[in-house]
């Protein structure tokens, strides 16, 4: 189910509010964790003893890791937790890619196993780790508690696309959590931003890449819209989601990491790193990186981690080649900032914020290509090499079709509408009409993107797929 | 407005919106049918274990509560509306789905020659004159889409039509002669709202298409005494209205009378006897679809007599949707003219029913039909 759906807005969420209000406060995660399965059967039922199975993996591990007292048999509990977790991960996620690599290398006609991905298998998957790890580490106790555990994992707000929750985050939330009207209102109003960012921008920009993706008519111009496009797409539809999430969070009385801080605003791509999945980057940052070694280790060890952690969130976000490649070319990046580049950009902003967008569009290009042939042919038509010509009357038309809302999508990922609307609010003359405007803006937005999905638009997540 | 007002307030606005619809859709009575996509719509589901657990490629239970959701939607025509006008004057959309409004034409955006499609209606005209039309004379006149006449001017893209019909001329140039409509018709002669053509535009085109296959033109073969007739005045709602789903000027739908028309006698078909219909079905026309006032819509098999005919001359039209309105134009040259849809029987068993030798045969299909025939044309 999807957020951005007529069956989760006006059917599944309301029933959800309505149980959540009228259940005291110690069933309250049950009515959490309940939905929440419900939640996810309702896309993938065969897959419910999965991530049931997920819940109970975590939780015997997180009792036993904190009644073990040898570090032997923690650092036993903690292999065993890795190998499990990334070997049910590797089964579903990686087992055809690794067939299909074999087959290519070695000339074997080996036949896929043909497996669907259970959706946010790497969402709860990393959830769960992080739980088991932060109990072996002490920096949370155990919880004792099977359905406050299963709520944390499964939570529906954020069990498919994120943000990823760490327990420690929302431990305490588990047990005791305050409703504010503030929190409520502000719930709201990040949910419908976020849904305004999905549906009515990142659907529409997705309606532009497959135009392109279909033509008959390629053109640099059109590749380079469609490159553009592709990469506000990518964030209109993750940061909405994220947007969604936390703004559910915060109905039911939880706060969630921010995911997104402006990145296309960076000027470095280490800068755009820690902008962009934050809680994925901080996830690999404190569960990967750092027990690698980190920074305070020889420079071959270093960049060996580096490209440790560069190949896995590479991989995390898909077993094919591109991302692979994709994970590289930020290995490659990162490496001549941190060597070369960094203190050079920080000079000139502009040539920073210039060189950022250009590498970050073209990496997008190769994030979303069917195949690295596919990214490799649009990235070569993009410089003028492709043997196509410079526009078309497609392009153009796809130019004049879809400018306005590449427009809305630039000034919106610039941060340019939040930073305006701050300075109105904290200007006492202004604050009062910007909370006058607020819930009608919060109003039209949920009749316009409603008005969008009874259309039936195109609307598919991205992030479904990692 | 505090801060605290203003909490409320959004709570109460979001509340109404997700709450009150939830409510609306409980007691608003489910719909059978959709007027603006001309489609039923979804019912509530079957709920079943296999269904829940519908194995790949399957529709699953959920799914199908999803389209039902979706179709049953409380308002549903006036959220869609909300759709279009969000799409064209919020986001500055040239399209909304697919269709672009120039000069209040609506017309279907359609900018690749679809060469799947332009091989198939070959292969089957082909076919046609191939295994039937050895003793006729056979014409070819395709009917340009809306677009060729509004793409230039409002800057909206469109294939290349001359380019698209010079396919089909070069490839047919041995065996028929192809009549060429382009510079008889303009934006003028279509509906605004129809992807169809306006039958009392057509004098021209008719007295084209006769002169080219009798030697008269349309003066010449009937009595001359032609009247206009109007059934729906500005409020004819064509298949691209409600797509379009804007605020847009409607039609007005009319259609050709006189002597010669009164005295049209037609027949079709489609369940093996004759069965007589009414040359303009004003039913229909009062109907869904008011286009099918024209020979009652779509038929496989239609003939028109026409007994005031000054020769016994009978003509074979295969045709598309856009013959139904000129038949009986056409007619007044002919003392018989017989009307086939590919479309709906299959070409392989024409020759069952209609006996072509020494007719004359007219392929008229519109260019909209021959870059999409492929699934439509019959093998």
């Amino acid at each position: 189910m999807l957020f951005s759906s007529i069956t989760f807005l006006y059917y599944f969420l309301p029933i959800v509010i309505i149980l959540y209000l009228l259940s005291p406060s110690k069933l309250k995660n049950t009515v959490i964790l309940i939905s929440s399965l419900v939640f996810y059967g309702w896309g993938e039922p065969k897959f419910l003893p999965l991530i049931i199975s997920t819940i109970l993996i975590g939780y015997g591990l997180g009792l036993l890791m904190e009644t073990t007292k040898s570090k032997a048999a923690k650092n036993i509990l903690v292999a065993f937790l890795v190998v499990i977790s990334l070997g049910i991960l590797g089964y579903y996620k990686y087992t055809d890619f690794f067939i299909s690599t074999v087959n290519g290398v070695l000339g074997k006609d080996i036949p896929l196993l043909h497996m669907a991905l259970p959706i946010g298998i790497s969402f709860y998957t990393f959830q769960m780790m992080s739980y088991v790890i932060d109990v072996y580490r002490g920096d949370v106790k155990a919880q004792k508690n099977i359905i406050n555990l299963a709520a944390y994992i499964v939570m529906f707000p954020q069990l498919i696309a994120g943000p990823i929750v760490r327990y420690k985050d929302i431990e305490l939330s588990l047990t005791s959590r305050n409703h504010s009207l503030n929190k409520i209102s502000c719930g709201i109003r990040r949910f419908s931003i976020g849904l305004g960012k999905k549906v009515l921008i990142a659907n529409t920009l997705g309606l532009l890449v497959e135009a392109y993706k279909v033509t008959e008519a390629p053109s640099v111009i059109y590749v380079w819209l469609y490159a553009i496009a592709a990469s506000l797409q990518i964030y209109f539809d993750f940061s909405g989601y994220s947007d969604m999430a936390i703004g559910l969070g915060s109905l039911f009385g939880f706060n969630f990491p921010e995911n997104f801080d402006y990145p296309y605003v960076s000027e470095s791509v280490t800068e755009f790193w820690r902008r962009w999945h934050m809680t994925l980057g901080q996830w690999f940052r404190d569960y990967l990186y750092i027990p690698l070694g980190g920074n305070r280790v020889t420079k071959i060890r270093w960049i060996f981690n580096i490209f440790v952690v560069w190949m896995a969130t590479g991989l995390w976000h898909g077993a094919s080649w591109n991302f692979v490649i994709w994970g590289l070319y930020f290995v490659v990046l990162l490496m001549l900032e941190k060597l070369v580049l960094l203190e050079q950009l920080k000079k000139t902003k502009v040539i920073g914020h210039l060189y950022l967008i250009s590498l970050v569009i073209i990496s997008f290009v190769i994030f979303d290509g069917e195949d690295i042939h596919d990214s490799l042919s649009n990235i070569t038509m993009m410089f003028g090499f492709g043997n196509v010509p410079v526009w078309t009357m497609e392009s153009v038309f796809m130019l004049i079709n879809y400018g306005t809302v590449l427009l809305i999508a630039i000034i919106g990922a610039a941060g340019l509408p939040a930073l305006g609307i701050k300075k109105l609010c904290e200007n006492k003359s202004t604050s009062k009409y910007i909370n006058i405007l607020e819930p009608i803006f919060i109003g039209l937005l949920l009749i316009i993107c409603t008005g969008f999905l009874v259309n039936g638009s195109f609307n598919p997540f991205l992030y479904f797929r990692f | 407005m505090s801060d605290k007002a203003r909490n409320i307030v959004n709570i109460v606005v979001a509340a109404l919106i997700i709450f009150g619809l939830s409510l609306f859709s409980l007691i608003d009575e489910d719909k059978d049918w959709s007027y603006s996509e001309r489609r039923g719509l979804a019912k509530f589901p079957e709920v079943s274990l296999s269904g829940i657990f519908a194995p790949p490629g399957k529709t699953s239970v959920m799914n199908e509560f999803e389209t039902y959701f979706q179709d049953q939607f409380p308002m549903r025509e006036s959220f869609r509306q909300i759709n279009a006008v969000g799409s064209t004057y919020l986001l500055g959309k040239k399209e909304n789905n697919n269709l672009c409004l120039t000069d209040d034409y609506i017309t279907k955006l359609e900018y690749n020659i679809n060469e799947d499609s332009v091989e198939w209606s070959l292969n089957r005209i082909n076919y046609i004159t191939d295994n039937y039309l050895a003793d006729s004379s056979v014409y070819f006149a395709i009917i340009p889409d809306k677009n060729y006449y509004l793409s230039g001017k409002a800057g909206y893209i469109t294939y290349d039509y001359d380019e698209f019909i010079d396919k089909f001329r070069d490839s047919t140039r041995d065996k028929m002669t192809f009549v060429d409509l382009r510079d008889q018709l303009g934006i003028k002669n279509y509906y605004y709202t129809d992807t169809h053509w306006k039958q009392e535009t057509l004098l021209g085109v008719t007295d084209l298409l006769l002169y080219t296959m009798t030697g008269k033109g349309f003066a010449e073969n009937t009595d001359n005494t032609i009247l206009c007739e109007t059934l729906l005045t500005d409020s004819f709602e064509g298949v691209y209205y409600s797509q379009l789903a804007l605020p847009v000027k409607k039609d007005s739908i009319m259609y050709m009378t006189g002597h010669y028309v009164d005295d049209l006698k037609a027949y079709c078909y489609d369940t093996g006897a004759p069965e007589k219909i009414d040359v303009y079905d004003k039913v229909k026309g009062s109907g869904e679809d008011p286009y099918q006032m024209f020979l009652t819509g779509s038929r496989a098999l239609i003939t028109i007599e026409n007994p005031n005919a000054t020769e016994d001359r009978e003509l074979i039209v295969f045709r598309d949707s856009f013959g139904s309105s000129i038949a009986p134009l056409l007619a007044g040259g002919y003392s018989k003219v017989t009307l086939v849809d590919i479309r709906y029987i299959s070409p392989a068993m024409i020759g069952r029913f209609v006996d072509f030798e020494g007719r004359d045969v007219l392929f008229l299909y519109s260019s909209q039909i021959l870059n999409n025939s492929v699934g439509q044309f019959n093998n």
